[in-house]
């Protein structure tokens, strides 16, 4: 009898001890990439947990974080000292990134300037001509209110400037390069390190986004990584935050084309 | 006895509950649209364009698309659907008429994700390449592929009614001599014409409240709607891409008004074709 008490109150013990079996992460599109590899290489090392990355943005990150409906929040823009207040949030910058400026591998465009981005945004230059191209009109892509990469590129690029009212949406960084691969006349923006062959990377002022120029800040349409916790992280949060600060982590972020912080 | 009165009391009970969450829904967006109310008045919401750097949240662009793409891909669909229902009726017996029926009934229970995406991916190039839309992401995508959307629904709607006219009265007029195309014309149509308006509205609500294909397949810019192949966004996809933000901003209630003025719209029709439904002799 005393001894099945005590293999009950131990069971139970072990039981309260025991960790949450699932981490969820949410956020910006841009970190979708690394935090997939990093999570599988967590499970791999913890079968029983189950770690699932959504997108959504980066505003959508910071809120459900914030909420406590995600473990983890991630946003390729700063944070707002009222975020950081109102829900007690802790960013952890995992990754430096640049913003590109993107459009079809077959233009014949290769070089803007800052000003003849800002203008062909604001609606101001509408033919590719105007800018050394072919005769066609240029269709603009912008990014849902939600995005990171919109509100840095809108704060870095476009000096807060207007975006025309004929600029078509797109939900996320995959969404824009499908988008901008598809049409020929096309001019968007993304997370540099998202870009493949599909599209073609612009330099701006003749600056390429190349690591060099980013990390010497000749580049300057750039922003942290971030991933967030509310409070201090904890458990399998603290896991996965140290996991990606640790050289395994930051090697995956190199591989992913992005810049490492460490 | 007490058995069956238990009984009818737990049905009465069901029945106001479930109406009183129906009627909670319009009062729910009601509330916490007064915010947004006390910024941008009824007319201003209704009339002006959207501007939230300029304090104005106006959703007449959204409206103006979305009646626009619901009334194109209705009459698209609607004759298309007169098309079907006269070979479906008229080859009843034999496998054409079978087949296009069975067709369309398992076309009916298609998810619109699927249609969605078979626009993205078949449609989309093709009106880029063809047509004076440069991307090909327009009104006109929109309201081709919600043509499809709600076309099973008119259809089976139509044949329904077109099936209920008695059959006499169809051996009536082809006893005359009467042709197919005027015993469908000139017999069979003026007699359920009713039951058809109502079936035409059903597909009009279908489309105007589709989020998906419009957040897809329309570009969702913000300018008006100035020719069938610009892009501009609606009221539901406008919902779409707003519902993942800030609670709190001014914006964010828009999309209580913009679903309110979809369920206007769904109501009134609604009203509409049950009138019509029920005034058939």
């Amino acid at each position: 009898m005393k001894q099945m008490l005590t293999l009950v109150i131990a069971l139970l013990l072990i039981g309260c001890g025991a960790q949450k079996k699932e981490l969820k992460i949410a956020g910006g599109t841009a970190h979708i990439g690394v935090m997939e590899k990093v999570a599988e290489k967590i499970m791999a090392k913890n079968p029983s947990l189950k770690i699932s990355v959504a997108g959504g943005g980066s505003g959508v990150g910071i809120k459900q974080v914030g909420e406590g409906i995600v473990d983890i929040g991630n946003s390729g823009r700063d944070l707002k000292p009222t975020e950081i207040e109102k829900y007690g949030l802790i960013p952890y910058k995992i990754a430096i990134d640049a913003i590109g400026v993107i459009v079809h591998p077959e233009s014949k465009v290769s070089n803007l300037t800052l000003a003849q981005v800002q203008d062909i945004y604001a609606g101001k230059v509408i033919n590719w001509n105007e800018v050394g191209g072919e005769d066609a009109p240029i269709t603009v892509y912008t990014r849902d209110p939600e995005s990171g990469t919109r509100a840095t590129f809108w704060k870095l690029a476009l000096k807060k400037g207007e975006i025309t009212e004929k600029a078509l949406f797109v939900k996320s960084n995959g969404d824009m390069k499908v988008n901008i691969a598809r049409d020929k006349n096309a001019i968007g923006f993304m997370s540099v390190g998202n870009t493949d062959s599909s599209v073609k990377t612009l330099a701006i002022d003749s600056i390429a986004p190349e690591t060099k120029n980013i990390q010497d800040g000749s580049y300057s349409i750039q922003r942290f990584l971030y991933s967030v916790t509310k409070g201090e992280p904890k458990g399998h949060v603290k896991t996965f935050i140290d996991a990606l600060l640790s050289s395994e982590g930051q090697a995956i972020v190199k591989e992913k084309n992005f810049i490492p912080v460490k | 006895m007490i058995r069956e009165k238990c009984f009818n009391s737990v049905i009465k009970l069901t029945s106001i509950l479930f109406v009183s969450l129906m009627l909670m829904v319009p009062l729910i967006l009601f509330i916490y649209s007064i915010p947004l109310l006390n910024i941008n008045g009824i007319a201003t919401l209704l009339f002006s364009n959207w501007s939230p750097s300029s304090g104005k949240f106006g959703l007449s662009t959204f409206i103006q698309t979305t009646i626009i793409t619901g009334i194109g891909s209705t009459i698209i669909s609607s004759v298309i659907a007169f098309s079907l229902s006269y070979i479906i009726f008229f080859h009843k017996e034999n496998k054409t008429g079978k087949t296009l029926n069975n067709f369309i009934t398992a076309m009916a229970g298609v998810p619109t994700i699927v249609y969605s995406i078979a626009g993205m991916f078949f449609l989309v190039p093709f009106i880029a390449k063809y047509s004076p839309s440069p991307t090909g992401l327009c009104l006109l995508t929109v309201i081709l592929v919600l043509s499809f959307v709600i076309l099973p629904t008119i259809t089976i709607l139509i044949n329904q009614a077109l099936n209920n006219i008695p059959s006499s009265e169809i051996n009536a007029a082809l006893s005359l001599g009467a042709k197919k195309h005027q015993l469908f014309f000139k017999v069979m149509i003026p007699e359920t014409i009713k039951s058809i308006a109502a079936a035409i509205v059903i597909g009009f609500g279908r489309a105007t409240g589709d989020t998906l294909v419009a957040l897809v397949l329309s570009g969702n810019a913000l300018s008006k709607p100035s020719s069938l192949f610009s892009s501009s966004r609606n009221l539901t996809s406008h919902i779409a891409m707003l519902i993942p933000g800030e609670f709190d901003s001014v914006q964010y209630k828009t999309i209580f008004v913009s679903a309110g003025i979809l369920l206007v719209i769904t109501l009134v029709l609604s009203v509409i074709a049950y009138q019509l439904e029920k005034n058939r002799c």
